[in-house]
């Protein structure tokens, strides 16, 4: 069912799920939300598919009018959304009536909000998802890979209202949503490429400060802070570069690859950021400030196990995704 | 160089680097996809996504089904069996170019006969389709296929300014490599000629034309030949010659 009309689409609203998976070997990035955690949640507090689409709407939010009845809800950054110009509570889900008017007032706490609707967003796979692959000449995926313009008309997938009554106002434990701050430790395992750098540069990596610049989007975060000297060349051999890789190039500053960069890369990675850290970056913005800390692989793969044990219906039941199962096992053959 | 030993390199909480040696070389990258062709044979439960490179290959693991030190082990294994192993022969693509048409702008061809010294642009053609090239990786753009095999005569460096807005389909030289553009986009390469060919394609099953480990063939085709073969793959009926090597 049509289930709003974006009447100005704000600085930067994306449709994002979970991610494309199975297609680097293709060049193809897996995009997706740049905070899956928030994205996660929003679906499960309406009981959608784990990989249901969602709005990513970044600094502020698109305004949008409600085409038809539905239960919404919006995580992750908080950007002030007014509903009919009443502030709207996050974390939540609240019903929404055909005529309601979505606006925000712009960013708090965080850079990123995900909007979600019962049943999700529905728009055409593309490579196994709906994520938006942003780029101006051949971005896919989403809307035709662009950003949401004004007179857009977006679906959702239907469901069947009796389902949905008992939802209303089931919200995340307070104690479970995420503080988004300016200034953040992110937790790094050294390597795949950390010697190529000598002990100095490997110190001054952990012991200072870098601060993200306005260079940074779904690709990459460009830091400035202290410089990483390599031992020899910035540059090595392309090879493949993991979510979270932190590259070095010829400059020495730091640059973190997010969702959308390329798969392979030629210059020297000293280390990669752990998975749930990657939500937190996420919500951080130019002139927020990051330190690097090191764990080991043991600690970094506990923290993951953790991370995952939080992401299961423990708190709020959460429906299987089939299709990402069936991705998962895809690469054996 | 190749390592004597294969080196096994953490990269994150999800991610191994499997990696064979630090050079661009056809005796290396070949080892990259028998070995990643080996891993997708042997079906390892908890291996998500395979990304092979010039040098290694990253492998995607799920750290609920397998632990960093078990797949290691598990891949070590395959590697010392893989000299052994009957693996899938790779496919032969024969990829038609005009030359010199490189539209909206003033080919690179006649750049690359005179920076190496070759008599005509001829030359150029006659060693650029004499090459029997390797899909080394894909990465950069999604489809974009890095090709190693090209005569060293014809290395040329980048452009210092590179350009704007490259045409999908165009064929370009980097140093001693070459590669073809998928999707318009900015680039440095010295382009010398078009495909009419589609080599990415989101609604495709694989969505690139071309996979890492593929062999290429050029064929110099004239104009008449290009538009008639943009026309067909417009319409969905051109035929793209593809043959397994023995």
């Amino acid at each position: 069912m049509e289930v709003f009309e974006v009447l100005w689409p704000g600085p930067l609203a994306t449709v994002q799920d979970l991610g494309r998976f199975g297609y680097q070997q293709y060049g193809v990035p897996p995009s997706g939300a740049m905070d899956g955690l928030a994205l996660r949640t929003a679906n499960r507090l309406l009981g959608n598919d784990e990989c249901a689409a969602g709005l990513e709407c970044t600094f502020s939010g698109p305004k949008l009018r409600f085409l038809n009845d539905t239960l919404m809800t919006i995580t992750g950054g908080d950007l002030a959304p007014l509903l009919n110009n009443h502030p709207l509570p996050m974390w939540e889900v609240v019903q929404v009536r055909k005529g309601d008017m979505l606006s925000w007032r712009g960013m708090r706490t965080g850079c990123r909000a995900y909007l979600s609707v019962a049943g999700g967003i529905d728009i055409p796979m593309v490579l196994d998802s709906k994520s938006t692959y942003l780029r101006s000449t051949f971005g896919f995926g989403g809307l035709e890979g662009r950003a949401l313009r004004t007179g857009d008309v977006l679906r959702s997938v239907p469901v069947s209202s009796g389902k949905l009554e008992h939802l209303i106002g089931r919200k995340v434990p307070r104690e479970l949503i995420p503080e988004y701050k300016s200034f953040a430790e992110i937790r790094v395992i050294l390597g795949p490429q950390a010697d190529h750098f000598p002990e100095e540069s490997i110190a001054t990596f952990f012991d200072s400060e870098y601060s993200i610049t306005p260079e940074s989007d779904r690709m990459g975060y460009r830091l400035e802070g202290p410089e990483i000297k390599h031992k020899g060349k910035a540059d090595t051999v392309s090879d493949g570069v993991p979510l979270g890789a932190v590259q070095i190039p010829g400059n020495c500053k730091p640059i973190i690859l997010m969702v959308d960069r390329q798969v392979t890369g030629g210059y020297t990675k000293i280390a990669t950021v752990i998975t749930p850290d990657i939500s937190t970056l996420g919500q951080m913005k130019p002139g927020d400030k990051i330190r690097f800390h090191e764990v080991s692989l043991s600690q970094g793969q506990r923290l993951l196990s953790a991370f995952q044990k939080m992401l299961d219906p423990r708190f709020l039941p959460l429906k299987a995704c089939p299709e990402r199962s069936r991705r998962i096992r895809r690469e054996g053959g | 160089m190749i390592y004597p030993e294969t080196r096994y390199l953490v990269a994150g909480d999800q991610n191994m680097v499997v990696e064979f040696g630090d050079e661009v070389d056809i005796t290396l990258n070949q080892k990259v996809h028998n070995m990643v062709s080996a891993i997708k044979q042997a079906r390892f439960d908890g291996v998500r996504e395979l990304i092979p490179t010039y040098r290694s290959i990253l492998v995607d693991y799920d750290l609920s089904i397998i632990s960093f030190a078990a797949l290691q082990d598990k891949l070590k294994a395959l590697e010392n069996r893989l000299d052994s192993s009957s693996l899938p022969s790779p496919r032969e693509v024969e990829i038609p170019v005009v030359f010199g048409y490189d539209e909206p702008y003033e080919s690179d061809i006649e750049f690359v006969a005179q920076y190496n010294k070759l008599g005509s642009v001829q030359e150029v053609i006659e060693l650029f389709t004499s090459g029997d090239y390797l899909v080394y990786m894909i990465g950069f753009l999604p489809g974009f296929a890095y090709l190693g095999g090209m005569p060293r005569r014809l290395a040329t460096p980048r452009l210092d300014r590179p350009r704007i807005s490259i045409p999908a389909g165009s064929v370009g030289i980097a140093g001693e490599q070459s590669g073809i553009y998928p999707l318009d986009s900015p680039g440095g390469w010295r382009c010398i000629g078009r495909t009419a060919l589609r080599l990415f394609e989101p609604s495709w099953q694989p969505p690139s034309l071309l996979q890492a480990g593929d062999r290429v063939r050029f064929v110099s085709i004239g104009p008449e030949q290009y538009e008639h073969i943009a026309l067909k793959v417009k319409e969905g009926t051109f035929k793209m010659k593809v043959t397994s090597q023995s």
